[in-house]
């Protein structure tokens, strides 16, 4: 059997096991309220909690994208394990005291949050807030999505041999999410994540013990490394620790406020099951983000012919090395292609779920309790879906950049929810009026070319100015209406 | 009588759990210490301490650095998960404590 041939057989089956994991979500459902299927009537124990956090935060990005970021950058990428811990550290600031007000109040959507912390149509600013927030949260997960379409059309073209065009396999599974993600909801996206995140573990497990078998071990690898690309060993300078601090925290912050990270925080059956699962992520990028770092770094004396802008193709290319001969590294070599498919489906899924629930809910003012909002989240999550399908086909940025780009909008709600939940003096029109200018700022300067001054992102400068607003405005305006 | 009882029951509790880790402040200062380790270690894992002309060095088959970095991510890992633990998330709102264990009724 050809690789193309069981790729294809491991495709098939793959998308067998999810559509039945989907009727039997869908078979649980209990009602048809917008809580029961954006937020799986807010039962998830700690595995599957566990698991769907796993699957939904490594993306495509971290199984294609970091490997071909490692290649380019060197060991110098280390800091990825750093900065998708830190989301994990990040969250001691928002989960305990979001969770039991999501709870109390029966959050479905991030701008159920803003609106019952700064009391929409009330408080000035509150409703533009709401809407400024979930339309920046939107275009941030709209970009995310983008990516993985495009990862998706990868991967399927990879796996079987080219049987499944690029573009036939954007549309095929982005018409599978749908269908399953409609039918099942949360429950269908957690249990579908569990199995994917499984998937995904043991495909990175085959890769790493592949290339460490094969490569005669790390030291070998660093010594062949610094022969080839010494400036990929050396201790980075002053602007590149800069930029290590900055990624950090542009990503620690950023990922935390992620629409279907919140959405897991309000999705949890309790506080203990919240807290363990979150305990359990703690080691998760030990597991894989480590783990594809040291693959992109394997891959600079084994494929040192590409060049930087092919970087998307070092785990492509090292999978068909591994394939070649035919045998057991052709079979794993196609479970962690589907396991990397897995990963990038679980991710898109979940964008499409908070996508739909926040056009539903936060940017149209739909009911969190109405059924018709889960009808309408359902419509808007298709058309989405089918509004990007061409816009994947096109390929021109990388992944890294598109998950940059998305990250630089999305840090700029941080205050929203880092900040006021914890300082009770926050207002809503000085929340907001930062939220414009740190979002200005940072679009702007990456527009003119300064993405990056002294290696501190244009996101983290927008976000200092954007906090400097928050905190002076909310103190003026405050002692403007004490007068 | 029941003061005494619930005084008597508190005082055994205590001695079953004579670590400071038992209670709510004993756990909220631990997890405030973990927190402030983890912050520490943020900052070692990113070499800017180090010369950028310093000769390779291997530690575990990778750059000295890096085995650093590792090490580094590895405690933030099992402090973290160790914070986690010991947190508290209530469920209601009305009983919010926060996660240092300590009891409001007036969150924002």
């Amino acid at each position: 059997m050809s690789f193309g041939e069981l790729g294809t057989l491991a495709l098939v089956i793959y998308l067998v096991a999810l559509t039945t994991i989907a009727e039997i979500a869908r078979r649980a459902r209990v009602d048809t309220s917008p809580s029961d299927h954006f937020l799986a009537g807010r039962n998830l124990g700690t595995m599957v909690l566990f698991l769907t956090l796993y699957a939904t935060a490594y993306s495509g990005n971290s199984l294609l994208g970091y490997p071909g970021r490692a290649y380019v950058s060197g060991y110098s990428f280390i800091m990825s394990t750093g900065f998708m811990m830190s989301i994990i550290v990040v969250f001691h600031v928002l989960a305990p005291k979001l969770r039991p007000v999501a709870k109390s109040h029966g959050f479905v959507t991030p701008g159920d949050w803003i609106r019952h912390r700064f009391g929409s149509g009330h408080a000035r600013g509150a409703r533009p807030l709401v809407l400024a927030v979930a339309g920046l949260m939107s275009i941030a997960l709209m970009n995310f999505l983008l990516a993985q379409l495009k990862a998706m059309g990868q991967v399927a073209s990879v796996v079987t041999g080219g049987a499944v065009p690029y573009e036939v396999g954007v549309a095929g599974l982005a018409g599978f999410i749908l269908f399953y993600e409609t039918r099942g909801g949360m429950r269908a996206v957690a249990w579908t994540d569990a199995a994917q995140g499984i998937l995904m573990l043991v495909g990175l497990a085959t890769l790493f013990a592949w290339i460490l078998g094969g490569s005669g071990g790390m030291e070998a690898i660093t010594l062949a490394v610094s022969e080839l690309r010494p400036d990929a060993v050396a201790v980075p300078d002053a602007i590149a620790c800069a930029g290590w601090f900055s990624t950090i925290a542009l990503l620690g912050l950023g990922s935390v406020i992620y629409p279907q990270a919140i959405q897991r925080i309000y999705a949890a059956r309790d506080g203990r099951s919240l807290a363990n699962s979150f305990a359990l992520m703690c080691f998760m990028p030990l597991a894989t983000t480590m783990v594809v770092t040291l693959i992109g770094i394997a891959a600079i004396p084994i494929l040192s012919d590409l060049g930087a802008h092919q970087s998307d193709e070092v785990l492509p290319r090292l999978l068909a090395q591994w394939a070649a001969p035919g045998g057991a590294g052709q079979i794993g070599a196609v479970v962690v292609f589907v396991g990397a498919l897995a990963a990038i489906m679980s991710t898109a899924d979940s964008c499409l779920l908070s996508l739909g629930a926040m056009m539903a809910g936060d940017l149209l003012g739909n009911s969190g309790s109405d059924p018709a909002t889960a009808v309408r989240g359902k419509r808007f999550a298709a058309l989405l879906l089918v509004a990007m399908i061409p816009l994947a086909l096109f390929e021109g940025l990388s992944l890294w950049r598109l998950i940059e780009l998305k990250m630089e909008l999305l840090i700029q709600c941080v205050p929203a929810f880092l900040l006021a939940i914890h300082w009770r003096d926050q207002r809503a029109d000085a929340t907001l009026a930062g939220l414009v200018v740190g979002t200005l700022l940072s679009v702007g300067l990456t527009f003119t070319d300064h993405s990056r001054i002294l290696g501190v992102h244009a996101g983290i400068i927008g976000l200092g100015v954007n906090t400097l607003i928050v905190v002076v405005g909310s103190k003026i305006l405050k002692d403007d209406s004490v007068v | 009588m029941i003061e005494g009882a619930e005084a008597e029951a508190t005082a055994l509790h205590a001695r079953a759990k004579p670590s400071s880790v038992g209670n709510p402040t004993g756990r909220a200062r631990l997890r405030r210490v973990l927190l402030g380790l983890i912050a520490f270690l943020y900052v070692m894992s990113v070499p800017w301490y180090r010369a950028t002309d310093a000769p390779l060095k291997l530690q575990f088959g990778l750059p000295d650095w890096v085995a650093v970095a590792i090490a580094c991510y590895v405690a933030v890992a099992v402090l973290n998960a160790f914070a986690w633990r010991l947190t508290e998330i209530p469920d209601e709102q009305d009983t919010v404590r926060d996660p240092d264990g300590n009891s409001s009724r007036d969150a924002p």
